[in-house]
């Protein structure tokens, strides 16, 4: 059984980049959904159960802290595991965000450093 | 697309970590390695027949205010944005997206340097936009990388002075 992931994040070729990292690393993938904004993220949560969120921090209409934050207040998705992917670099707001139990991986990433992420909060091994 | 001045003047210490922070993304995200001579002696050679290219603008507000522009030509950007997805071909709008991308993460890692304000930094969406933006802010470090032949430039804008690097 694969995993089953959520990939948010404004830019196509990023979250074509994070799925390539994670298959690179060995996970095995099975639904790969993905979103532009938090707001889609959220719909695509009502639709779909995931293992995993994957969340880039800058983003329009939703951004990643807020649509964490929201992931957080519902009962449903209080305990999904969730990676932040992003350039953030004030400790402060890194902070903030592994508070509410989030993992934390910067951009640019390599591949092991994301499997390395997803381990941490989902237990997955190769 | 775009058209490029040269860059006037020696390199300061924010225009070195704008260039080597600008040379690992490029490398870590598009598997192209930067020429590790100051582009600037090639980008003169390039003058009299310039290529078309890609201008990706991020601006950023927080402890500064600014933005940060690079600029690519079409042919790199392909190539870059194919090295990204890990396929042969890319779209136009791949490219510019894969461009902006690129300069998102430069600019993210580079604020840093800026140093001495604590704060988080809030990053607009980049976009293919001309050089010259709407709000006032003034060039504080400028790099010329060379990619493959091609002139790679990236340039930092921010209201205030240059500030301190890390």
């Amino acid at each position: 059984m694969g995993l089953n992931v959520l990939v948010v994040d404004d830019s196509a070729v990023m979250r074509a980049m994070v799925v390539k990292s994670l298959r690179m690393c060995g996970v095995a993938l099975a639904d790969v959904h993905e979103a532009s904004d938090g707001e889609e993220a959220l719909r695509a949560l009502d639709d779909h159960w995931v293992d995993a969120a994957l969340i880039d921090i800058n983003m329009k209409r939703m951004d990643g802290e807020t649509l964490l934050r929201r992931l957080r207040a519902a009962p449903e998705t209080q305990t999904l595991p969730v990676i932040m992917v992003s350039t953030e670099s004030d400790e402060m707001r890194v902070a903030s965000l592994r508070a509410l139990g989030a993992d934390f991986v910067h951009k640019p990433f390599s591949p092991e450093e994301l499997g390395d992420a997803l381990t941490r909060v989902t237990g997955w091994t190769a | 697309m775009s058209t490029r001045s040269d860059i006037p003047g020696p390199p300061s210490a924010l225009d070195a970590v704008l260039r080597a922070t600008a040379a690992t993304v490029l490398e870590e995200l598009t598997f192209l390695l930067a020429d590790p001579d100051d582009g600037a002696s090639r980008a003169h050679e390039a003058d009299e027949d310039e290529p078309a290219c890609l201008t990706s603008v991020v601006c950023f507000t927080g402890p500064r205010t600014g933005r940060l522009e690079l600029v690519v030509p079409e042919a790199l950007a392909t190539e870059m944005a194919c090295n990204m997805l890990g396929d042969d071909a890319a779209t136009a709008a791949q490219q510019r997206d894969a461009t902006g991308e690129i300069a998102n993460i430069i600019c993210g890692n580079v604020l840093p340097a800026l140093g001495h304000v604590a704060g988080a930094y809030h990053l607009e969406v980049s976009a293919p936009a001309p050089a010259e933006h709407a709000f006032a802010a003034a060039e504080i470090a400028a790099a010329t990388l060379d990619i493959d032949g091609a002139r790679v430039d990236v340039r930092l804008f921010a209201e205030g002075d240059a500030g301190a690097v890390n």
